[in-house]
């Protein structure tokens, strides 16, 4: 559904990634994953529309006829696409509802029943109890699933969520995770960029960012061995059996 | 407190009236002209007096104030700028605000057939109510001696008395005045003289040729140590040190100035108590016979 | 907490009405009900009665300036609450571009260099010298687009110009030699005192099209200020939208700067009041933040022409007066919550 053709993205002289091509599909949950500085967020950016790669494009599937990505308008690219980013810092504050509610914005010309895509959106995510709290009152883990709410009110077909794990205590991030299944199953394509290795391993397919290109592509067994993990993190890492058919849990040993 | 806004203002507010302007309104209405007057202001415009005005309000600078009450027109005064520096003969006239944003609707309700002073922009909202407004607004220049001080008060009388008469008096007194000081003076010796003003900030200001102040120094067998400079200029301690004037004229209230900064403690004028406060706001009216024995008499220390 | 429920628009348009008619009631003269009633019905062309003095004063000198201060007042508030928006930050106010500086600029330079007796001039090169500013500093931004999205850059080049306009006027009252700073320096610090009725029409025909502009962006500022990227995202177009709302607010600020000199605190304090009051969305902050201000300024002025009678204060101290300790009460309470954080 959305696809990047060999991209390549430099900040100036210094070169993140380059030579980039991914799909996402819908009913599949993308995981991305890569060492710090990899460009994850990078890539995302780029993939979302809001960043030109400097070298290659990025294409959409809309109403079965693949376009350029940067061939859309603004609104139109955020009625396609919505991003979770890894913090969002408000300037000030909103209640839950306000915050969903922008989500809305892309379709602001359209006559859809906005407040009702606003509710379901917050039911999707459980969230319609704190409708009218402040969003400075949530915890990190309510204000994340808010962030999903609003990327869902996009009603988008992709999404893409940088790190939405990081500021989670593990019973939210299996929540979270959880979440991200569901809607992926929906017929979302999801691609979501995480640190913590082991979470990977409950997706469709793994991509592997690391020293300025996609080192591997595939299902987790494929991706997460140790050949490939060691070469990306450069440290040493041990792989642990679990279930017949699941991917093993990845432990990094001290040198 | 006669700060330096009050003290130039009583001759900078009040811009420079040439004698041209002065022959012209003289032509327009010779002496003993009575109602209608007509008297030229800036930019083209003209002042039209049907009658004589008898409820004038006075706004800044001083100067004006000193003047009207020196041509006899102080009982008409119905409204007055607030000014610590206002003339005692106008001490119960009722106060309009500060002359630079003055209480409108009290000059209004005084109903005023003449405002004299003001801002360009108090003219313009004043002039709009249709009330005779005389300024001379922002000019480019400044009363640069006694001619434009005379000039000016011959504008007045004609405003307030519809002829020149009184002004034409003052001039004479004033004139004489300063001629008997002038030959009291002849043979003196002269003497070194700065006129000095402090800014807000205790900066200091000189008064240079082409200013009052220069004329009544030399006038008084004084030597403008500031005569390089033109008009009012901001001087450094460094440079009023290197120029030593044997006598300095400030403000009354401002002479703390001279000593709150060390360096000037070196200035011979303040070791040898020779610097003398002045009323600037007198001595900077139309008073210029009363300012120049002020002057004659502080500098040479005898009485005048 | 209900915010912008019916109750609180109409409490707000309450305080607006009698802050408009506090003002237009007390004053140096005392001027009757009858005269002011008569006078109004008279302009109107309702009556024939001649219009006495007292109605005069009241049509022409007090109403005049209790109107301008409700207009100036609505368009600091407003450009104030869009400032707060662009910036992301709570404590921008309307003169964070450098315009107050680059007004002053121009009005020095008309008062001093330009033809005497013309007072529209004087507005006209002040409004000229703030919009200059501006348009400075959306140039500087065009040069580097990514001075768009750092903040405290933007910022900088705002504060930088206003030194720089400070220094110039500075230079030009030395250069000039004359006394017109000292009207300069009560222009510096605001004053409504010269309201007309034909400065209220030409203010407001600018004013309006700036206003109806600036609250049409109010859904795009609320994505604003989730940050550029996450605005972005949503279907903003970020470089222009913030073009266009630095434009339109400079426009406003100079208009008000232009006529009435540099009023402060009002820009910065009212979206305040109202955000806590209506919320943070911007289809009703800004509405709201010019309904407030329309009633702060009057009441402002009404105490700074009233208080030490016949003397006036400058209006833009008293709304640093009451603008201060709320300004240092909202200083704390932030500091409070980082301090908790």
């Amino acid at each position: 559904m959305l696809t990047a053709h060999g991209c390549s993205f430099s900040y100036g002289e210094r070169r993140v990634f380059s030579d980039v091509s991914l799909s996402l599909h819908p009913y599949e949950l993308l995981a991305l994953i890569g060492p710090n500085g990899a460009g994850k967020t990078t890539l995302l950016h780029v993939l979302s529309g809001i960043q030109s790669p400097q070298q290659g494009h990025v294409t959409i599937q809309t109403d079965g006829k693949e376009e350029e990505l940067f061939g859309l308008s603004v609104d139109e690219r955020a009625r396609h696409i919505a991003v979770v980013e890894q913090s969002v810092a408000p300037a000030f504050d909103f209640s839950v509802k306000e915050m969903v509610s922008f989500g809305r914005y892309p379709h602001r010309h359209t006559k859809h029943d906005h407040s009702s895509i606003v509710n379901e959106s917050m039911e999707a995510v459980g969230v319609s109890l704190l409708s009218d709290r402040m969003l400075s009152e949530l915890s990190a883990g309510e204000k994340q699933r808010v962030f999903l709410a609003l990327a869902l009110a996009q009603k988008p077909r992709v999404l893409l969520l940088d790190e939405p794990l990081s500021h989670l205590d593990p019973k939210h991030q299996q929540t979270m995770i959880s979440l991200l299944q569901t809607l992926a199953q929906k017929g979302l394509a999801v691609l979501w960029s995480v640190h913590e290795l082991n979470w990977a391993r409950k997706a469709d397919r793994v991509a592997l960012l690391c020293k300025g290109g996609l080192l591997a592509v595939g299902p987790p067994s494929d991706v997460l061995t140790q050949a490939h993990l060691e070469t990306a993190y450069e440290t040493k890492v041990r792989l642990i059996p679990t279930e017949p058919g699941e991917p093993p849990l990845i432990l990094f040993d001290r040198e | 407190m006669a700060t330096l806004s009050f003290r130039k203002s009583a001759w900078f507010l009040v811009r420079g009236l040439f004698c041209a302007l002065c022959c012209f309104a003289l032509m327009a209405s010779p002496a003993n002209a009575a109602y209608p007057v007509r008297v030229p202001l800036e930019g083209g415009r003209t002042l039209e007096m049907a009658r004589k005005p008898h409820r004038i309000v006075v706004l800044g600078p001083t100067l004006y104030a000193y003047m009207l009450v020196d041509l006899g027109a102080a009982s008409r005064v119905v409204g007055l700028a607030h000014s610590a520096d206002n003339p005692r003969e106008l001490h119960a006239v009722p106060s309009v605000g500060q002359s630079l944003s003055p209480d409108l609707e009290r000059i209004v309700s005084l109903s005023p057939d003449l405002v004299v002073g003001g801002t360009d922009a108090v003219f313009a909202q004043l002039s709009a109510l249709s009330i005779a407004c005389f300024t001379l607004g922002p000019q480019k220049q400044s009363l640069t001696g006694s001619q434009d001080v005379f000039s000016l008060l011959r504008v007045l009388a004609l405003l307030v008395d519809g002829d020149t008469q009184a002004a034409e008096r003052l001039i004479q007194k004033t004139q004489t005045e300063m001629s008997q000081v002038e030959t009291a003076l002849a043979a003196q010796k002269k003497e070194t003289v700065a006129v000095l003003y402090a800014g807000p900030r205790g900066n200091l200001f000189a008064a240079g040729a082409e200013t009052p102040e220069h004329e009544l120094i030399s006038r008084s067998a004084g030597q403008n140590v500031f005569s390089h400079l033109r008009r009012h200029k901001p001087v450094s301690a460094e440079e009023l040190l290197r120029l030593q004037p044997g006598v300095i004229l400030i403000d009354e209230n401002q002479r703390a100035y001279l000593t709150v900064q060390p360096a000037l403690h070196h200035l011979s004028a303040l070791s040898r108590g020779r610097v003398f406060g002045i009323n600037s706001a007198v001595h900077g009216s139309s008073r210029l016979g009363q300012a120049l024995k002020m002057y004659a008499s502080r500098i040479h220390s005898r009485p005048f | 907490m209900r915010r912008g429920t019916v109750g609180s628009w109409l409490l707000l348009l309450g305080l607006l009405c009698v802050s408009l008619l506090l003002s237009a009631w007390i004053g140096s003269v005392h001027v009757p009900i009858k005269d002011m009633a008569f006078g109004l019905l008279r302009r109107l062309r309702l009556i024939s009665w001649p219009e006495t003095p007292l109605a005069t004063l009241f049509l022409d000198l007090r109403l005049p300036r209790v109107l301008l201060g409700a207009l100036c007042g609505a368009s600091l508030s407003l450009s104030g609450g869009v400032m707060q928006g662009v910036f992301r930050n709570p404590l921008a106010d309307p003169y964070i571009l450098g315009q107050a500086s680059g007004a002053t600029l121009g009005a020095a330079l008309c008062a001093l260099f330009g033809p005497p007796g013309s007072f529209w001039l004087l507005p006209l090169c002040a409004f000229c010298g703030a919009f200059l500013f501006t348009l400075v500093l959306l140039v500087i931004s065009e040069m580097s687009a990514q001075l768009y999205f750092d903040q405290s850059a933007l910022i900088l080049v705002g504060v930088a110009l206003g030194s720089l306009g400070s220094a110039l006027t500075g230079i030009a009252l030395y250069a000039s030699q004359t006394d017109q700073a000292n009207s300069l320096v009560y222009w510096l610090f605001g004053s409504l005192a010269l309201g007309q009725w034909p400065q209220i029409a030409l203010f407001s025909a600018c004013a309006l099209p700036m206003v109806i502009l600036l609250v049409q962006q109010s859904h795009a500022l609320d994505l604003l200020s989730l940050g550029d990227t996450m605005a972005a995202h949503l279907g903003v177009s970020v470089v222009p939208l913030k073009r266009r709302l630095l434009l339109f607010s400079s426009v406003l600020t100079a208009l008000v700067v232009a006529f009435c000199g540099t009023i402060g605190f009002v820009g910065l304090v009212v979206p305040h009041m109202v955000r806590k009051w209506m919320g943070p969305r911007h289809n009703r902050l800004l509405p709201s933040s010019c309904l407030l201000g329309a009633a702060f300024l009057p009441l402002c002025d009404t105490v700074s022409r009233s208080l030490l009678a016949p003397l006036e204060l400058p209006v833009g101290i008293v709304t640093a007066l009451i603008g201060v300790p709320f300004f240092l009460s909202l200083l704390l309470r932030r500091l409070r919550k980082v301090k908790a954080c």
